[in-house]
């Protein structure tokens, strides 16, 4: 494998690392201590405890005004770039993804509110939507620069989405309602520079995809990126076939906190487990009157009654 | 007693599908989550740095 020189010399030298990362934290502090990057922390946090975005001036203003936004990402921007052309192999500490035409950096994250920047590159074919998502997550945005074609789009009350064709430009912003409305881009001119603000709840509803053409649902999926992770994280306890994950799973399972379809996973894993374990489960959730797992737990029951007699016998008791 | 299949048994009927599934990338760009996930350096954290070296 080849390993460029100054990749192999930062590897062995742990004093070129600290002052490479010493570099970039100290770029993070002092961008973290101007103005109003210190003011916009406070206002992300209240934002995140649910003010209204026109009561947090210093972040309504971000998101509103040009001039405002470019000044804030230039900062941002000297800050870094000043850094990397000291220490040309720094990690700039933030969050980062990239895809197809699209990147963007994590600026600043309080509870279920980020600040991003977003970059969207032209790309070689255009593609019209055939479907849209509606996200339990409210989004204001702001074009730094360049030229973008989109459509916004808007679910009605009575499940009909509407759909405008858009074109939005340098200082243009854009407001999301959560699970009602959402746009996309679908051909950009030049390079497109935007920020966002983007608020969650805690716990968000399902996001829901819709096709254009009539308005049908087509999918729906978990809005809470903590439940999903509980179903993945039982899916593994599950496979290693471990016994002594039962109890924690029933545990969980007949935790009215957790997710629905969460505890639903627990129910399987310990039927798959151990199915005795799983029909003592199933027995218990479906005499509970005030969960909404009694009555699939006890359909559920019966269900595996009927194709495993064996089930109904009475277990031994180990010798 | 005998061992149940774990895909036979069924899920939820108001099952939904996992956070960020999609079935087809709705549009030109895939911006539709804006959740970034770092999922390793989540579960797993980097090791502290060796002890001093001054």
């Amino acid at each position: 494998m080849h390993v460029h020189h100054a990749i192999a010399a930062l590897r062995a030298d742990p004093v070129l690392q600290r002052r490479r990362d010493a570099a970039m934290s100290r770029a993070l502090t002092d961008w973290l201590r101007r103005e109003p990057v210190d003011l916009l922390e406070d206002c992300i946090a209240r934002f995140a405890a649910g003010a209204d975005l026109a009561s947090q001036r210093e972040l309504a203003m971000l998101m509103r005004d040009h001039r405002a936004a470019k000044t804030f990402v230039d900062g941002f921007l000297t800050a870094f770039i000043a850094a990397l052309r000291q220490e040309t192999l720094g990690e700039v500490p933030f969050r980062h993804s990239s895809s197809a035409g699209y990147s963007r950096l994590l600026l600043m994250q309080r509870a279920g509110v980020s600040l991003t920047l977003c970059a969207y590159e032209p790309l070689k074919c255009a593609r019209e939507p055939e479907l849209v998502q509606f996200a339990d997550c409210e989004r204001h945005e702001i074009l730094l620069n360049g030229r973008v074609r989109g459509v916004f789009h808007r679910r009605l009350r009575n499940d009909q989405v509407v759909s405008e064709a858009r074109e939005w430009g340098q200082g243009d912003t854009i407001h999301c309602q959560p699970r009602c409305e959402s746009r996309q881009f679908i051909e950009v001119g030049h390079s497109v520079l935007l920020l966002q603000l983007t608020r969650a709840p805690a716990h968000p509803e399902p996001t829901l995809v819709y096709r254009l053409t009539d308005s049908a649902l087509i999918q729906q999926s978990s809005g809470d990126k903590r439940a999903s992770e509980h179903v993945m994280a039982l899916g593994v306890l599950g496979a290693l076939g471990h016994k002594e994950a039962i109890a924690p799973m029933c545990a969980f399972a007949t935790d009215l906190v957790r997710d629905m379809d969460a505890r639903w996973e627990a129910v399987r894993q310990v039927l798959a487990l151990d199915s005795g374990h799983g029909l003592t489960l199933l027995a218990d959730l479906s005499q509970r009157s005030d969960d909404p797992l009694a009555l699939p737990a006890g359909k559920l029951r019966q269900d595996l009654l009927k194709s495993y007699p064996a089930l109904s016998q009475p277990q031994k008791e180990p010798a | 007693m005998p061992k149940i299949e774990l895909s036979s048994i069924p899920g939820l009927e108001s099952a939904q599908a996992l956070f960020g599934a999609v079935k087809a990338q709705a549009a030109s760009y895939d911006d539709t989550i804006v959740d970034i996930m770092v999922y390793v350096y989540d579960t797993v954290p980097p090791p502290p740095p060796p002890p001093g070296i001054f």
